[in-house]
């Protein structure tokens, strides 16, 4: 059931804190995590004590790495719960936080999502091994397929797909953050390198290291905590094709609702909100094109539409719809298990008024998307 | 003198076998209640769709279309892909009505819509073996490409 129960608790953001993402050869993945857990607690004001429970996200940190983490500030006997949900592990970690206060179990959680890309082989376990030897799980490769059919059916071009690069990595000029802090242009990323046809490198988002930590509560203490106003996650639905994942579509039994649209209309049942009220949206852009057909599946507007509304400037900061802010996976980098939870952490500072010159113009709900291999579609709903 | 004998094996046992034509086919699974097919051949006999046990095992004619293909032009990263690069890749749907991805022979060039048939071909080498796999090429040899 998604709708109200009396008897649940509000959920609130109390605290949040985001390392830095780049490459940081020296720097523990447990360093950083540990680092944003402190620098939460010190935001939400909460002692570490408080806490009763850590939720960590992370998909290649390696067997109860969450612990590592949670060891550097110092074991207190609570229960730690490792998250891993490809790319929506941090969003995942949120959801169980959120719910464990929702339901009463708990005041005060910690969700965290780390990450320290590995070098070298990296293993991915959401493809079957003969799929893998046959060259089927380049991301931007199944990206590029999405983009075929998009711009067929749609008519965009990689002039479209380009504007959105252009945009967020302006967005991204602006996060002492990101990684990537420097704009580029059109034609910079038009004449980027080819890496699958027809996505560029600068269509494509970079790795990252990083963490991102929150202290959720039903105790609020102070005007600066944002009310959880849903948290959803859908993974899979029969028959609709998911390129992250190597599943294609069925042809005799496609679904009638796709996993995004089914988790963005149940976050928006949940809040008891419809995207009209939304002001601020941190969409899914590992790769550039996929901002845009995101938008229109969360319900933003029609089918095709969004290269129209971006190049209206609907989406820049100043926009009537402002998307991904802190300049997206596409400047902020891609540590997976913290990717959306730094989409939570935008949201936040967003609604707080706290975005520095970034900062959108009096927001008072904000939504976050994020997909993940599996798949899994993550969609949270924020409110001051 | 000793002649070491090159074997020939597939990327994975259960894709396709030899059929009575002579030519390899693909192997899958059709449910018999709601009719949904599958590739590869699914050995748990529970439909996806229909959660019903009546799946029955049936081969490809192994011709279908392009409905979309795209060009890889790095190295995939992970270490596991050991073919040449780079390589035409994309999504065929096989006439018995299931999508499935491939890598395409894109000599001569492919487009969406395309007619394509499949085939088995060298993927990579390794130590004695020659490891094969299937793709999908244009189905007829139109004029003016050979040679």
């Amino acid at each position: 059931m998604m709708g109200k129960n009396t008897q649940w608790k509000d959920v609130y953001v109390q605290g949040t804190s985001t390392t830095k993402w780049g490459f940081f050869p020296d720097v523990s993945a447990s360093s950083m995590g540990s680092e944003a857990i402190v620098n939460a607690l010190r935001d939400a004001r909460t002692k570490w004590g408080e806490v009763e429970a850590v939720f960590a996200g992370s998909v290649y940190q390696g067997t109860a790495s969450g612990h590592r983490v949670v060891g550097e500030i110092g074991f207190t006997g609570i229960p730690i719960v490792n998250v891993e949900n490809a790319c929506s592990s941090g969003a995942t970690a949120f959801r169980l936080a959120y719910d464990s206060i929702r339901l009463g179990q708990y005041e005060t959680v910690l969700a965290i999502g780390f990450e320290k890309m590995p070098r070298g082989p990296i293993p991915s376990t959401a493809f079957p091994g003969w799929q893998l030897a046959m060259g089927f799980n380049v991301q931007p490769a199944n990206y590029a397929l999405e983009t075929m059919e998009y711009m067929r059916q749609y008519g965009a071009t990689v002039e479209d797909f380009a504007r959105v690069s252009v945009k967020n990595r302006r967005n991204g000029s602006l996060n002492p953050n990101a990684r990537f802090q420097k704009e580029v242009s059109a034609e910079e990323v038009l004449q980027s390198a080819m890496i699958a046809s027809p996505l560029r490198l600068l269509n494509c988002c970079p790795l990252a290291d990083g963490a991102v930590a929150m202290v959720l509560t039903s105790k609020p203490e102070s005007n600066r905590a944002i009310h959880v106003a849903s948290s959803v996650l859908v993974s899979g639905v029969y028959g609709e094709e998911s390129y992250q994942s190597g599943i294609t579509a069925s042809v005799q039994h496609y679904p009638s609702e796709g996993i995004v649209e089914k988790s963005a209309r149940q976050a928006f049942e949940m809040a008891g909100y419809g995207p009209k009220d939304i002001d601020v949206v941190q969409a899914y852009d590992s790769m550039g094109p996929g901002e845009l057909w995101d938008i229109e599946k969360l319900g933003f507007c029609a089918r095709g539409t969004a290269p129209e509304l971006l190049r209206e400037g609907v989406f820049d900061l100043m926009g009537r719809l402002p998307v991904n802010t802190d300049g997206g996976l596409l400047s902020r980098g891609h540590p997976l298990g913290a990717t959306a939870l730094a989409q939570i952490h935008e949201l936040v500072l967003q609604l707080r008024g706290e975005a520095g010159h970034r900062q959108v113009a009096d927001p008072k709900l904000g939504l976050a998307h994020a997909m993940g291999a599996g798949p899994n579609s993550a969609v949270t709903i924020l409110q001051r | 003198m000793t002649t070491i004998e090159r074997k020939t094996i597939p990327v994975m046992d259960g894709l396709w076998q030899l059929e009575t034509d002579g030519k390899p086919h693909l192997l899958g699974s059709r449910c018999e209640a709601c009719g949904e097919v599958f590739f590869p051949r699914k050995t748990l006999n529970f439909c996806m769709n229909c959660h019903k046990e009546s799946l029955e095992e049936i081969t490809f004619s192994g011709k279908g279309r392009v409905l979309m293909l795209t060009k890889v032009e790095r190295q995939p990263a992970g270490g596991f892909y050991k073919g040449a690069v780079p390589y035409t890749y994309g999504i065929v749907q096989l006439d018995e009505g299931v999508n499935i991805f491939s890598q395409l022979i894109d000599e001569p060039a492919l487009s969406n819509d395309e007619r394509v048939e499949m085939v088995v071909v060298k993927l990579y080498e390794e130590e004695d073996n020659d490891v094969m796999t299937f793709k999908f090429k244009a189905e007829i040899i139109r004029e003016g490409d050979k040679g």
